[in-house]
């Protein structure tokens, strides 16, 4: 092989050849969940300097510091102080969820709409229903990181504050279950709702604008709603709201007292706010996958 | 292997826009140049080839795969250049090429490896670390090119890849996609508005106007001599066409301040010009044997050149 020098802004490279690449080809499932990978670094900002991941790092301390806390009280105050429990510790800190939607969705799905590297990717090993979910699954990941952690953290509060480690834990594992699957359904609902309003525009000022205001609207359309209407649609008012929903649901699977519940009551089922939940992740998810289908080419 | 072809390609998007009409093509492997004016179709052709779009008519194969049924596998193998911007800003072209060569199944530290070796190839070696809202133009279309050759493709589509760059760089990609297609054996196919950088780089070419393939062939017979002398001469060019027309030599004015002479089996022509130039004692500064210019392929079509838009008219001067 010949040495050609290749002349460059930077100077002259001697240019060794080509060399062809007769490694392992992973296809499909790699690739995407390689961006699946590449999108859960991207919403803590990872690796791109503490600048950039301080919006997130802050966000996801303002989500769990208030578990961390309740921890310590229930360890110091014998259980005395409660502010925070399993089925209403979603609602006290839903704000932070919102703006921490608000803040990433459009880092996974405008930016590359805005720098069209959009189809970069959909030339590639992939098909374009594998982009969206490995997008929206990475968004969805990053929450449930959010919202299983202050969980798992109370869990820990109630059984170290206990002498029997064992005993506490057996008394307590019965939350474990409701734990997932509150958390599970917070992260869905939320991470598909926000990915798919982001994935709408290009420019991330106004996507993050559009679904904080979303879940603003969302609230008080659902509560003016709730306060003005008579008959039996009332009670279906409230599940325009998806903090509303998830509320319930938390409820719900933690067996709250309906008494003393917000959510549950008299002839409210459980049940509905587990079906509000999917049917929010089902059009979130189909209302993305159009709007995939409508770019990149 | 047949590299490419198509039958009876046709797209038509849904607004009503016909993209391309009933096109039929048998490429084999080289480095092939389409041409066309902005609009005639060659995106729109880049993109099934790809999988991205799905003909409303007709079928395509690509490296003897249907890029409509087996996108992915056609994808694999080959590379694509977009002709828009399309890279991010704030990241390294070291990381953003390995991130794609992982996007088409290559391994963490295989894709790492090639990403800089590729960036070298396109001579960005040193400033591979840098993020790319620093660089040139002609530093980004480089990067464009090394994240379509990354995963090592049979294939690379090319769309406009000189678009945008000033004259040094327009020759610095032409000389990489020229060694591409000649060192590494990749074929190449390369979109342009501008048949010059095609005649330069390619040996083959299609020309596509208004969806319909207008020719397929080797270059050069786009390229071929031509039976017409050019003659040009400082003054008098009345006089030495008068001259010559007595002579028996039809000469035609070429509308640029020279004359176009038909020259005849034997030769003769040549001899009547040197001497009616000597015996009206005129400067003659031109005496040259015409090549046929890609341009006259889209001329012939139909009388009027369709497509002697901005881009063609700009290649004459060049």
């Amino acid at each position: 092989m010949t040495l050609e020098p290749a002349r460059t802004e930077t100077g002259t490279i001697y240019d060794i050849g080509y060399q062809h690449y007769d490694g392992p080809r992973l296809g499909r499932g790699y690739a995407v969940s390689s961006l699946f990978g590449h999108g859960l670094m991207a919403v803590f900002a990872l690796g791109r300097g503490l600048k950039a991941s301080l919006i997130p790092l802050v966000l996801a301390a303002a989500a769990i510091l208030p578990a961390a806390f309740q921890a310590l009280a229930t360890a110091y105050t014998d259980g005395q102080v409660e502010l925070f429990t399993y089925s209403n510790y979603f609602i006290n800190v839903s704000m932070v969820f919102a703006f921490f939607c608000a803040a990433r969705a459009p880092e996974l799905m405008s930016t590359d709409q805005r720098t069209k590297a959009l189809v970069l990717y959909l030339a590639r090993a992939l098909h374009r229903e594998d982009y969206v979910l490995a997008k929206v699954l990475a968004l969805v990941a990053s929450v449930l990181i959010l919202t299983a952690t202050p969980l798992l953290i109370l869990f820990a509060g109630h059984v170290l504050a206990s002498t029997d480690l064992w005993a506490a834990f057996l008394a307590e594992s019965h939350e474990l279950l409701p734990i997932f699957l509150s958390s599970s359904m917070m992260a869905l609902v939320l991470g598909t709702l926000a990915c798919a309003i982001a994935s709408f525009t290009p420019r991330r000022s106004l996507a993050a604008a559009a679904v904080l205001g979303y879940f603003m609207l969302s609230r008080g359309i659902s509560e003016i709603l709730t306060d003005s209407i008579r008959g039996m649609w009332v009670v279906w008012m409230d599940l325009l709201d998806p903090f509303d929903v998830l509320g319930g649901f938390a409820d719900w699977v933690f067996g709250t007292d309906p008494a003393i519940s917000q959510y549950l009551g008299p002839g409210v089922s459980g049940v509905r706010f587990a079906v509000a939940g999917l049917v929010y992740v089902v059009l979130a998810t189909a209302a993305l996958l159009l709007r995939y289908k409508k770019i990149g080419t | 292997m047949q590299l490419l072809s198509a039958e009876q390609l046709t797209m038509r998007y849904p607004g009503g826009v016909l993209a391309l009409q009933d096109l039929d093509l048998e490429l084999e492997p080289g480095l092939i140049g389409l041409v066309g004016a902005n609009g005639a179709g060659k995106s729109t052709l880049i993109k099934i080839l790809l999988g991205l779009l799905r003909p409303t008519g007709g079928s395509s194969r690509v490296l003897g795969l249907d890029p409509s049924t087996q996108p992915i596998e056609v994808r694999q193998r080959i590379g694509y250049l977009p002709e828009h911007d399309c890279l991010p800003t704030d990241v390294s072209a070291a990381d953003f090429i390995t991130h794609m060569a992982r996007m088409s199944g290559l391994p963490q530290a295989s894709a790492r490896e090639r990403a800089a070796e590729m960036l070298r190839h396109v001579g960005l070696y040193e400033a591979r670390y840098r993020t790319m809202d620093g660089y040139s133009t002609g530093m980004k279309q480089r990067v464009k090119l090394a994240q379509a050759l990354v995963h090592d493709p049979q294939l690379l589509l090319l769309d406009e890849p000189t678009n945008g760059l000033d004259p040094a760089g327009r020759d610095q990609m032409l000389e990489l996609i020229r060694r591409t297609g000649r060192q590494f054996g990749i074929s190449v196919l390369v979109s342009s508005h501008l048949l010059g950088e095609i005649e330069r780089v390619c040996d083959h070419l299609i020309a596509i106007d208004g969806g319909r393939l207008v020719r397929s062939a080797a270059i050069g017979i786009f390229t071929a001599q031509t039976a017409v002398l050019a003659v040009q001469v400082d003054h008098g060019l009345d006089e030495l066409r008068g001259w010559l027309d007595r002579a028996g030599l039809a000469a035609e004015d070429d509308g640029r301040g020279g004359l176009l002479v038909p020259l005849e089996a034997d030769g003769r022509a040549y001899d009547l010009v040197r001497d009616g130039a000597f015996e009206l004692e005129l400067p003659l500064v031109r005496l040259q044997r015409t090549r046929r210019q890609l341009q006259d392929l889209f001329r012939a079509v139909d009388g009027e050149p369709p497509v002697a838009s901005a881009g063609f008219v700009a290649q004459e001067d060049a």
